[in-house]
């Protein structure tokens, strides 16, 4: 899976689970402060991402996440391990 | 069971009265025509409310059973076929009067009537109520305001297909003798054209929620209200406009009316009806027992109290507590948490499927919330909102879904079923063609007047802020109107010129001109908004 494709998911999974428009999803955007997320859709979002990625999240590894780019990279890795 | 002084009036029809003499008659006329055709067991539905009674009481003294539907909609009967004889009401009911009168006797214990009712959940179920159980409790009714009420004519808003509108609109003047006004009054305006001072009124949430703006008007000796608990706001609207403090009925198809309260400014306890006795079960249901339901044992309702002074409060319906990832949720206190909040005036919570449970909110923002909405915008408020909710709420008592509307969606009579709550998260189809308004054929042309509605889909994004109807989309309605109106058979415009005079702008109305002019292969097309063109364009024809 490319960069790209996983931020057309994840962009997908924003609009569609949290209702967040969808030219306000850049790969700068922080997810709490800019996007308005908290701490309930962070939880909904590693369930999404579990079932893109097909690997358990532990919650650590999604502690330093700030930006939707945090995210790509994150989710990138766990891939490529 | 009509009283003998056969003079008297029994219903009003479009404000002319009909005497029991009459009433008699057309029973009697009707139970002999049921009887000839064998009748044993009939669907009931018919909007006019002498014509209903006429319908019933010929049914129940030709010996039928009658089972009410919970409207006249065609998949309602379609469901009723095979299980019914005969489907009395609407054209089928023909009244000629004639011989037979029927004597007002009946067997009331024996009189079965089969109601449709619908649970918060919102799946329907059947409940069969005798005519003597209703017939006991009109007489407690009759008891408790039959003074207050006097003569006063009964006017309604709720349907009498449903056990509230059967019992207090028709069964209870019937028997009291106090004339009823047959029509149901759907809207205001029309309701207070008819209504007169020193009328009572059978109504509802669904109607009494939405006296906001009108001025006082009317003197009621009293006011009923069933189906859902009622708002201060409509309370108060109700006692101003209808100068009467409603009166609030709690009860249920299966119990008939439990108890009353009289709404004046405050939110008292419920007192039980003389006769009712209830408690509360231990697992916090109430529970009544009344000589007037089933063989006057302990019945079990679906609604969570606790006790207060002589009487109870109702703590919501005990299928309104929910169990998301693992929690119970009372869905009622989050609607209060909900609207405690000062950006909220009212809420609803309910649950959507959506492969696991999902809790959904709809809000009505309050003045300071709708400033907000504008501000922030819908997904920014929401997550304020369960940002503040978290002050009392569980995560899981935190909802996902949100939807910001002008008013709480319900059902008949103001009830709040999962079903209607559900419906406001599905997405709304945005319309992709104007709506016509006017078609003026002439040869070989035709003008059409279009109103560009405001959620058309062609305004999103084009331009944000500054929405103007997308030039492509003028070329391409010419073409589909062309196609519709004047025989055009090319699916698109390839050559075409377009000429952009002035914008057209949401909720405007403008008229589309079209000319085929088949010598030259063009089709000529004009966009005018009161005379001014705004854009004028020619396509040129392909030969087929």
């Amino acid at each position: 899976m490319t960069r790209d494709e996983i931020f057309t998911a994840l962009s997908g999974y924003l609009q569609d689970l949290f209702e967040v428009p969808a030219d306000s999803i850049t790969p700068e955007a922080r997810l709490f402060e800019d996007l308005d997320l908290d701490s309930i859709d962070a939880v909904d979002l590693v369930v999404k991402l579990q079932d893109l990625t097909g690997r358990k999240i532990k919650p650590d590894q999604f502690k330093t996440v700030r930006t939707v780019g945090d995210v790509i990279d994150r989710v990138h890795d766990l891939l490529a391990e | 069971m009509i009283a003998p002084d056969s003079r008297r009036t029994v219903a009003l029809r479009g404000g002319t009265p009909v005497s029991a003499d009459r009433f008699r008659a057309d029973v009697g006329f009707t139970a002999a025509d049921l009887r000839r055709r064998g009748c044993r067991r009939a669907a009931l539905v018919e909007a006019d409310g002498y014509l209903f009674a006429v319908g019933l009481f010929g049914l129940l003294a030709a010996g039928a059973e009658v089972v009410l539907p919970a409207n006249g909609q065609k998949a309602t009967l379609a469901a009723l076929v095979g299980e019914v004889d005969l489907l009395v009401g609407g054209d089928g009911l023909a009244i000629t009067g004639g011989d037979g009168v029927w004597d007002g006797g009946l067997d009331a214990a024996a009189c079965r009537l089969e109601f449709f009712t619908s649970g918060s959940s919102g799946a329907t179920k059947r409940v069969v109520r005798t005519l003597a159980e209703l017939l006991g409790e009109v007489a407690v009714l009759e008891a408790m305001w039959g003074v207050e009420l006097g003569a006063a004519p009964v006017f309604a808003t709720v349907s009498h297909q449903h056990i509230f509108g059967l019992t207090f609109r028709l069964l209870w003047p019937l028997v009291a003798g106090r004339p009823f006004a047959a029509e149901i009054q759907d809207l205001w305006e029309g309701l207070l054209a008819a209504l007169p001072d020193g009328a009572a009124l059978i109504s509802s949430p669904a109607h009494l929620g939405r006296l906001g703006g009108l001025a006082p008007s009317r003197r009621m000796v009293a006011v009923f209200s069933a189906g859902a608990p009622l708002s201060a706001a409509a309370a108060a609207d109700a006692a101003r406009v209808l100068g009467a403090p409603p009166i609030e009925i709690y009860g249920s198809t299966e119990t008939g009316a439990i108890a009353s309260r009289r709404r004046h400014q405050d939110d008292p306890p419920w007192t039980p009806l003389p006769g009712n006795r209830v408690t509360i079960g231990g697992d916090g249901r109430l529970r009544l027992r009344s000589p007037y339901v089933g063989d006057g044992g302990w019945v079990e309702t679906q609604d969570r109290a606790e006790p207060s002074g002589d009487g109870f409060r109702l703590l919501g319906r005990a299928d309104r507590v929910a169990k998301i990832e693992g929690k119970r949720i009372g869905l009622d206190e989050v609607e209060a948490a909900l609207a405690a909040l000062p950006e909220v005036a009212e809420a609803a919570v309910t649950i959507l499927d959506e492969g696991r449970d999902v809790l959904a909110a709809v809000v009505v923002p309050s003045a300071a919330g709708r400033a907000e909405l504008v501000r922030l915008g819908a997904f920014r408020l929401s997550r304020r909102l369960r940002a503040a909710l978290a002050a009392s709420q569980d995560p899981a008592g935190r909802p996902r879904r949100w939807r910001f509307v002008e008013a709480i969606p319900a059902g008949a009579m103001g009830k709040r079923t999962a079903a209607v709550l559900a419906a406001a998260f599905q997405p709304t189809e945005r319309p992709k063609q104007p709506r016509v308004t006017a078609v003026r054929p002439s040869a070989g042309a035709v003008e059409i007047d279009l109103a560009i509605e405001a959620d058309l889909f062609w305004f999103d994004g084009h331009f944000p802020g500054d929405p103007i109807l997308p030039g492509v989309v003028q070329l391409d309605w010419a073409m589909a109107f062309a196609r519709s109106h004047l025989g055009l058979t090319q699916p698109a415009a390839r050559r075409f010129q377009i000429k952009f005079k002035a914008t057209i702008r949401p909720g405007e109305a403008v008229t589309l001109a079209l000319r085929l002019d088949a010598v030259r292969g063009r089709l000529g097309f004009d966009y005018r908004r009161g005379g001014a063109v705004c854009s004028t364009g020619t396509v040129t024809l392909e030969r087929p």
